[in-house]
């Protein structure tokens, strides 16, 4: 008999390319390969767009142009010199010093593209000593990358942000830092609307709340032109990939002139944010030393908040960059929702301050780097009743100074890659429209039960300024809506049929025992 | 705010006593199913003193991982008079046992509504823990105490009964494991079964020796040398390679299943219910990996996991036979795995297995399946039961109580 053979599932081409690339990884730690990996993809997709410009030109019979830079830059093109075009990477690929030319190109793009100042992996593969031939095979998938195909697609944007996610899901508990699970950051994205205005993200990874803000205003149909952007990065490696994940989907973006830490060297001081979106990293301690930024003008008007546990540092410092009519959205370790000491000095002086406006706690295993709880707090500067027109769109919000609203999602979420968790769209929906309804109109949100509650600031007080969700949201015993006569009922009935059988079995049984010889007396 | 419900901490109090001279030897821990379990920890070089005294009567439960597990591990110490517990656990008694039935508030706990109020209130906690603050507030019905007697009594007449038929079902399958032993490894079948038997010879003179009163072998019946099985056989039996009785076929992957109401199995046994099965017949499963000895047998649709096989039963009147021998043999001295116990077909199907005489099979197989027939009927009353007392449980929420101020 002949097999059928299987049916295979058509893998996207994600998948595909990651299958290939992470195949030949060989003894380079994953944590290193990324850089390898999406740094040769950043380079295929600036080659690729440098020679469309290019032919474009010639097309437009612009011949003498083709070497002038500007003629780039104004289309978000990089300028490639004839060395670091993919095309003459991919024809010394088997060279023996293939990994010092692919050096040399990403040194020239970068030196010659001040938008790339820093951005770029720096010596890197000629230090990385890899095999050269599983370096050539790993040039030849990527270079089998259409990155033009389809302009709708985006398609390296997808791969890039495919890879990043794999990536942060490989190096898993401790690493993969640098990456937010995309369905978290669409979620804030939803539920605080930047569609207007300067973005600021304090701990920007490599750059996905941005990448996510555009995509946002894009499925809107808003103007990406009418925002600017502004991030800082601790992470040296992170915040070149930041700036590869901004560059590559022409996203222009200032991360401050260095990598640098957003407590101790602030690269936007000045900065009022309209929007803020972050992932600061969770419970960091030691974030500073005892007697350090002890006066520093972010925490005016509040404690300084405690050495162990820098939560309330990334809240400070956020707050103090609103803008006016600022909203942040941003996650925290569950820890800060009821944390004592400063911590609840200032959490006192938030709600009293009538910032809070809105607390989501996630499902565990959101995360690919750690399993704890974690928290999205909306912070908004102006709670006031006002009327805004937002992407064309007349709103008016009511005046919710006194109120806060409060989201259980722990039971939110569908399964994702076997042991994790992620938000589906139309979970995303419900989510943002429960909160925009609640801004909105008090007459038609609703309270529900184990989902969410709209608590005054006077509930607040009275739990002592807890901003845990489950000591407001109502809790449903099921119980009391169980039908017990019906249950009855059918288990009677069943039980019934159940007890005749066993009568006739018995009688068996006790046949079976006196056939052996060793008869039952009852 | 009026309200029949109380909060459990009115009722009871923590008890932390030390095992300070280090007196009690017995570790206990509570499991999800809300039962004592020994302790499986490693205490070599552990400081006896420093864990609690449970005393018989007393509650131990564990409150740091209700939100990662969605329950709360508790249970109420009846089966020791002492014991120790971790100090990683909370203990504690009810106050006045006239006003709140220790019984009563155990069966409290066991209902699924406990654990997911107890769960509630663990969101703000960042492992998911919950504080004995969060316990106390555990809102409880608390009718009359003779009201509350008579709920356990209920309750436990149920839990009972499913025991009793548990211990009926352990004891039938003993049985029919004592008949195997006795007919086929002793050879102690009824004699007169030989003069049943016609499609083969059985020599006049092997009868006319017998002692009818005995079983075969010890009666004189007559035995032979089977070379193959290496041993004595009675005369007239075979032997045969399991391959001839039945196929063994390997299990599948089920990642691609729906939920559904078909069993799968795996080599621990059930391990979730899909909409699929890969058999419909009756059928032996032996694990290929792991657990090896864990053979069962299943007369239901199924499906089994690819660390699981089962078989294709070519003489079905032999089931309960086979299975028998199955479940006999020394898996792990023909295990072809190195770290994981292994099993294939081709060490299953070389496998040589003793063929009776069919009419002593036969007679075998009909016993038996009266008494797994039983054991079946045991099985789904007592599915019924577990029902019937989860509906009890639920209904500890609609007790009628006086309402009082709050």
């Amino acid at each position: 008999m002949a097999k059928k053979a299987a049916v295979k599932k058509q893998k996207s081409i994600e998948e595909t390319l990651w299958d290939s690339a992470n195949k030949l990884r060989g003894t380079v730690e994953s944590s290193e390969y990324k850089h390898v990996v999406l740094g040769l993809i950043f380079l295929k997709f600036a080659s690729d767009k440098f020679q469309k410009r290019r032919q474009e030109l010639i097309d437009d019979g612009k011949e003498r142009f083709l070497d002038m830079v500007e003629f780039y830059a104004q289309d978000n093109v990089f300028y490639l010199t004839e060395e670091s075009r993919w095309s003459y990477i991919i024809a010394n690929a088997k060279q023996d010093d293939i990994a010092l030319k692919i050096d040399t190109a990403l040194y020239t793009v970068e030196k010659n593209n001040p938008s790339l100042k820093g951005a770029l992996p720096d010596n890197y593969f000629s230090r990385l000593n890899m095999d050269v031939s599983k370096l050539a095979a790993l040039l030849d998938t990527i270079n089998n990358i259409d990155t033009l195909k389809d302009q709708q697609q985006d398609i390296v944007g997808r791969v890039y942000e495919y890879f990043l996610s794999k990536f942060a899901i490989a190096e898993g508990k401790g690493k993969g830092e640098f990456y937010t699970p995309k369905s978290i950051v669409n979620l804030i994205a939803e539920l605080i609307e930047p569609y207007k205005g300067k973005i600021y993200d304090p701990a920007c990874g490599s750059g996905g709340m941005f990448v996510q803000s555009m995509k946002f205003i894009d499925s809107h149909n808003g103007n990406k032109k009418d925002v600017s952007i502004y991030g800082q990065e601790y992470t040296a490696t992170t915040y070149k990939l930041a700036k590869m994940n901004l560059a590559i989907r022409g996203i222009a973006a200032n991360l401050g002139d260095v990598p640098a830490d957003t407590f101790a060297k602030d690269q936007h001081p000045d900065l009022k944010a309209d929007y803020i979106m972050a992932n600061p990293p969770f419970n960091q301690k030691d974030w500073r030393a005892a007697d350090e930024l002890l006066d520093d003008p972010r925490w005016r008007g509040y404690e300084v908040p405690q050495t162990g546990n820098a939560n309330y540092g990334w809240i400070l410092n956020m707050v103090s960059k609103l803008s006016d009519n600022g909203v942040a959205g941003f996650i925290l370790a569950n820890g800060a929702l009821s944390g004592g000491g400063t911590e609840y000095e200032i959490r006192k002086k938030l709600i009293e301050n009538k910032l809070v406006e809105a607390i989501l706690v996630l499902p565990q295993n959101m995360f690919y780097t750690t399993n704890i709880s974690v928290t999205i707090w909306i912070l908004n500067n102006n709670k006031k009743e006002r009327q805004v027109k937002i992407n064309d769109v007349e709103k008016t919000y009511r005046n919710r100074e006194d109120e806060i609203l409060f989201f259980d999602l722990r039971e939110t979420g569908v399964p994702f890659e076997k042991k994790f968790i992620q938000f589906s769209t139309d979970n995303i929906e419900n989510i943002a429209e429960t909160l925009h309804t609640w801004q909105q109109d008090s007459g038609t949100y609703k309270n529900i039960p184990e989902f969410c509650y709209s608590a005054t600031l006077e509930d607040v007080r009275k739990k002592d300024y807890s901003l845990v969700p489950s000591k407001y949201i109502e809790f449903v015993n099921r119980d009391e809506n169980i039908n017990f006569d019906d249950k009855m009922k059918s288990l009677q009935t069943e039980f019934a049929e159940l007890l005749k059988e066993e009568a006739q079995s018995k009688t068996e049984l006790l046949n079976v025992f006196k056939e052996l010889g060793y008869e039952i007396e009852l | 705010m009026k309200s029949n419900y109380r909060k459990i901490g009115d009722f009871i109090q923590q008890v932390n006593t030390k095992n300070a001279d280090g007196s009690i030897e017995l570790l206990l821990g509570v499991n999800l199913d809300k039962v004592f379990i020994n302790s499986v920890a490693n205490t070599i070089g552990t400081d006896m003193t420093k864990y609690k005294v449970i005393k018989k009567g007393q509650f131990g439960c564990k409150l740091m991982s209700v939100g990662r597990d969605k329950k709360l591990p508790i249970s109420r110490l009846v089966d020791y008079e002492k014991a120790i517990i971790s100090s990683a656990y909370y203990v504690f008694e009810v106050v006045d046992e006239n006003i709140l039935n220790p019984e009563y508030l155990m069966m409290w706990f066991l209902r699924p509504e406990s654990d997911r109020y107890l769960w509630f209130q663990s969101g703000g906690d960042v492992r998911g823990r919950i504080t004995w603050d969060d316990l106390c507030q555990l809102p409880i019905k608390v009718p009359s105490i003779e009201k509350q007697r008579e709920i356990v009594k209920e309750y436990n007449s149920i839990i009972n009964r499913i025991k009793l038929n548990e211990t009926l079902n352990h004891k039938l399958e003993d049985t029919a494991q004592a008949l195997y032993k006795h007919w086929f490894v002793d050879f102690e079948f009824p004699i007169n079964l030989c003069h049943l038997e016609r499609s083969r010879e059985v020599s006049i003179e092997s009868l006319n020796n017998i002692d009818y009163s005995k079983g075969y072998k010890s009666s004189g019946g007559k035995m032979v040398y089977n070379e193959e099985l290496d041993m004595e056989i009675p005369e007239g039996w075979e032997d045969t390679k399991l391959s001839e009785l039945l196929e063994v076929k390997y299990g599948k992957d089920y990642k691609h299943l729906e939920a559904g109401d078909i069993p799968l199995y795996g080599s621990g046994g059930i391990m979730g219910y899909y909409n699929k099965a890969l058999y419909e017949k009756p059928s032996i499963l032996i694990p290929r990996k792991g657990s090896l000895d864990n053979i069962l047998f299943v007369d239901e649709p199924f499906w089994s996991v690819d660390t699981m096989f089962y078989t294709i039963i070519k003489e079905e009147s032999y089931i309960n036979y086979l299975f028998q021998f199955l479940k006999k043999i020394d898996y792990y001295s023909l295990n072809v795995g190195s770290a994981v116990p292994s099993m294939t077909t081709k060490v299953l199907n070389d496998i040589s297995i003793i063929l009776p005489l069919p009419k002593i099979l036969e007679r075998y197989e009909n016993l038996t399946s009266k008494m797994f027939r039983i054991v079946k009927q045991n099985d789904r009353q007592n599915f019924i039961l577990v029902e019937l007392a989860s509906t009890i449980l639920s209904k500890m929420s609609k007790v009628e109580t006086k309402t009082v101020e709050v």
